[in-house]
This record gives structure tokens, C-alpha cells and sequence, in this order.
């Protein structure tokens, strides 16, 4: 007599008939499939059951890479529970087994269960979209006509209007007053804002894409703790972050407070900087600047244990962006973009 | 006896944006040198100098702080 399978290898899927005997019975698990593949956060796990025939539970929960069994509290309950653990450097994945059995015919529903991993590695950036509505503008000689975004490339596009007469105070790193125009949001990680006091590490990457722009420019991201000061300075902006300036922007380096270092590369194409700050000090920048084929082109940094202004201490971080000239003959023609 | 040290492996050259002593505004392609006095010799130093007075500090003084300098200066320049 032929014998038909109530358990398939190939694909983990159990149940039917028993030859001769009983239907298995049947169960569903809230929330998951058989064969279904799920992320979970570490820590409690639980299942709910439907268990309508009143079949014998058993609920069985195995590491995937060694499989090991992990200790399951309830397993023969409709509310099964365990404990995952952290994802670790390369995250971890569990295959849970929940079993019905009644009068001798089993059936089973299968899934895994994975944990992100929790290491600092291959982490995505999160990409600027100063347009996107969380971003404000700080303009006070009203010198941004205009702002777009593109999304699939990523690039914004700024529009001025003329800046006739200019001075150092457009410079975001010369002289007392940076009264430019700059766009600034809270820092906040994971939903938690940023204070000055907490230290932070922050990485970024930015990518001059006008080759030749309508002024001899010099453009700042970082971060501040009062995004809408114009006295640059200890006493004011306090800012610290990385810098591009020049028409092609191959100028790259950082900038802390109201200065600048910078290196120049026409082979520079992008930068990728970090940030350190916290105790309610400024600390340290360092910049790398990229070739088109990825090779490094230049470096440049500046440490500095600058404590904050006392008004600024335990105060939020905001990130900001600084549109501005290099040197106090730089003209903006009206409409010139960068 | 009073001494000036420069950190050579640091000198290097890089465009700047900065402020000078006397809050001018410093914008061009530089070489950064930095130079050592050790803390126990900064009072020293400073009692050497009064910035009211024209012949202050005396040559001396002065050529150990610039010829550390340009020591540095021509290492860097491969001279």
C-alpha cells in the first residue's frame, strides 16, 4: 500500500492526512506563517495560539546557527514565550516550530525569526532633504531665492539672490558675525534629542555637484547649539563640522567655532567627515576628501577642547547648513546657484 | 635654561580661515607649525616680554622662538 507523506522535507511543511488515521488538527499562530520569515527586537518573545481542536501543543525554539534549543517557557500552551537575544556583531535568527498533535496526526507551522545585529557596520547614512518640511531657514539678508531637491540624486540646488556688497559677515569663518543664510534642524537619535552635554560622534558626507559655482563660495554642515545666532565664535554659533568652499568646491576641510581648515585637490569630488562633541564642549573634526575613483585625495582636521558658552551648556544640538562667500570680495550674482 | 620645540611630524600645509592675536581675519593657504613650550617654562616666557615696549623681547629671547620655526619651516620645504 502506498504510503503519503504527512511531512515534507523540501519544504517544511507538515500535516494532511494520516494513511488510515485522523485529519491533523487544526492551529494558527497569530502574526506568522508557515515558512514566513520575521524581524523581532531582542528580548521577550511570546505567541499566541488558536487552538480550536484541542490538540497536544508543543512549541520548540532553536538557534539557526547551531541549533541549539532555547528554553521556552509554556511550550505546551497556546501562549508560548522565550527570550531572544541581543543581535550581537551579526545579528541572530531563531526557527520556532509550533506542533499540534491529535489522535496521532500532527501538524506544524514553521517559522524563523531573526534579530538585527546590533554592531557598527555597513550602517546606512541618512540622506538630507533640506526641503522635506524639517528643515528651517535662517536667512536674514534674505540671500536663498530658491531651493530644490532631487531625490533620486540626491543633490539640492540653491538659487540666490545678489549679495552686492559683501563683507566678512557672510563668511561663515572670518571675522565676529555670520549673518548667511542657514538651514538647521534638532539632533535627535532614534527619537532622543541631542543635549551638549551627551557626547556624540556624528558622521557625514557631502558632495559639491556644481563644477563651477556662480561664487567664490565656502558652505559649512555641522552641528551648533544656536542654529539662529549671528555672533560667530565662542560666544555665539560655535558650530563644528565639515567645510567646501571655492567656485568647484575641491576646497574641503573642516570648520570649528569661526575657523576653517581646508585642503585643496581639483581631484576632490566628495568628503566624508566626523564630528565629536559633548561635555558641553567642542571637540574635534576630521575630514577625508575623495577622488572620483575613491582614492583619497586630502585630509584635514582640527581638535579643540572648546567649552561651550555657559548659555549653551546641557542645551540641544541642532544640525545645520551654512550657505556663505570665502573671502569679503565675493560677489553673488543674483540667480547663481550652487 | 628657556627652550621652544616645535612637533615636526605636525607641520603641514593647509588653507585657513582664522583670526589673528589682533582679531584680524587670516584667509590663505598657510603651513601650520606648531610650537611647544612646555608649562613650566610658559611663565618664564612671558616675563620676558612686554608688549608696550618696542625692544621687547630681547634678540635673543627671540631667535630661539624663530629659529625653531624656520627650522621647521625648512625641514618641511625639503631644505
Amino acid at each position: 500500500m502506498p504510503v503519503a507523506p504527512c511531512f515534507d522535507p523540501s519544504s517544511g511543511a507538515s500535516g494532511g492526512a494520516v494513511p488510515g488515521g485522523a485529519a491533523p488538527p487544526n492551529i494558527t499562530v497569530s502574526g506568522r506563517a508557515k515558512k514566513g520569515a520575521y524581524t523581532v527586537t531582542s528580548g521577550a518573545r511570546s505567541l499566541t495560539i488558536s487552538n480550536p481542536d484541542g490538540a497536544s501543543l508543543s512549541t520548540t525554539v532553536k538557534l539557526a546557527t547551531d541549533n541549539s534549543s532555547v528554553a521556552v517557557t509554556d511550550s505546551t500552551t497556546t501562549s508560548p514565550s522565550w527570550t531572544a537575544a541581543a543581535g550581537g556583531a551579526s545579528g541572530v535568527a531563531y526557527e520556532v516550530v509550533v506542533s499540534a498533535t491529535k489522535d496521532g496526526a500532527t501538524r506544524q507551522v514553521a517559522f524563523t525569526e531573526a534579530v538585527n545585529s546590533t554592531a557598527f557596520v555597513d550602517v546606512s547614512p541618512i540622506a538630507v532633504n533640506l526641503t522635506d518640511g524639517t528643515w528651517t531657514l535662517y536667512d536674514p539678508l534674505s540671500l536663498v531665492k530658491s531651493i530644490s531637491y532631487d531625490a533620486p540624486t540626491q543633490v539640492h540646488t540653491v538659487t540666490m539672490n545678489e549679495l552686492a556688497t559683501p563683507t566678512y559677515d557672510q563668511n561663515p569663518c572670518a571675522g565676529s558675525t555670520y549673518d548667511g543664510p542657514r538651514w538647521y534642524k534638532a539632533l535627535t537619535v532614534q527619537g532622543t534629542n541631542i543635549t551638549a552635554d551627551q557626547n556624540v560622534s556624528l558622521m557625514m558626507t557631502a558632495t559639491p555637484t556644481i563644477t563651477t559655482a556662480g561664487w567664490n563660495q565656502r558652505n559649512i554642515w555641522g552641528t551648533t547649539c544656536a542654529p539662529t545666532l549671528t555672533n560667530a565664535g565662542n560666544s555665539g554659533i560655535c558650530g563644528i563640522g565639515i567645510v567646501w568652499q571655492a567656485p568647484s568646491g575641491t576646497e574641503q576641510g573642516v570648520y570649528r567655532l569661526i575657523s576653517a581648515y581646508t585642503q585643496s585637490s581639483a581631484l576632490s569630488v566628495s568628503q566624508w567627515g566626523q564630528v565629536s562633541r559633548g561635555e558641553n564642549n567642542i571637540l574635534g573634526t576630521v575630514n577625508t576628501s575623495f577622488k572620483s575613483n575613491g582614492a583619497i585625495s586630502t585630509v584635514a582636521g582640527n581638535v579643540l577642547e572648546q567649552p561651550l558658552p555657559a548659555a549653551q551648556n546641557d542645551s540641544q544640538v541642532y544640525l545645520y547648513c551654512g550657505l556663505g562667500i570665502k573671502t569679503n570680495s565675493s560677489t553673488i550674482p543674483q540667480d547663481a546657484q550652487t | 635654561m628657556r627652550t621652544v620645540n616645535v612637533s615636526q611630524p605636525d607641520v603641514r600645509s593647509m588653507g585657513i580661515a582664522t583670526t589673528d592675536t589682533d582679531g584680524s581675519s587670516i584667509d590663505e593657504a598657510c603651513t601650520i607649525i606648531p610650537v611647544l613650550i612646555a608649562d613650566d617654562q610658559k611663565a618664564d616666557w612671558l616675563a620676558l616680554y612686554d608688549p608696550s615696549s618696542s625692544t621687547s623681547p630681547l634678540a635673543a629671547d627671540s631667535r630661539r622662538i624663530a629659529r625653531a620655526v624656520l627650522d621647521a619651516l625648512r625641514l618641511h620645504e625639503g631644505l
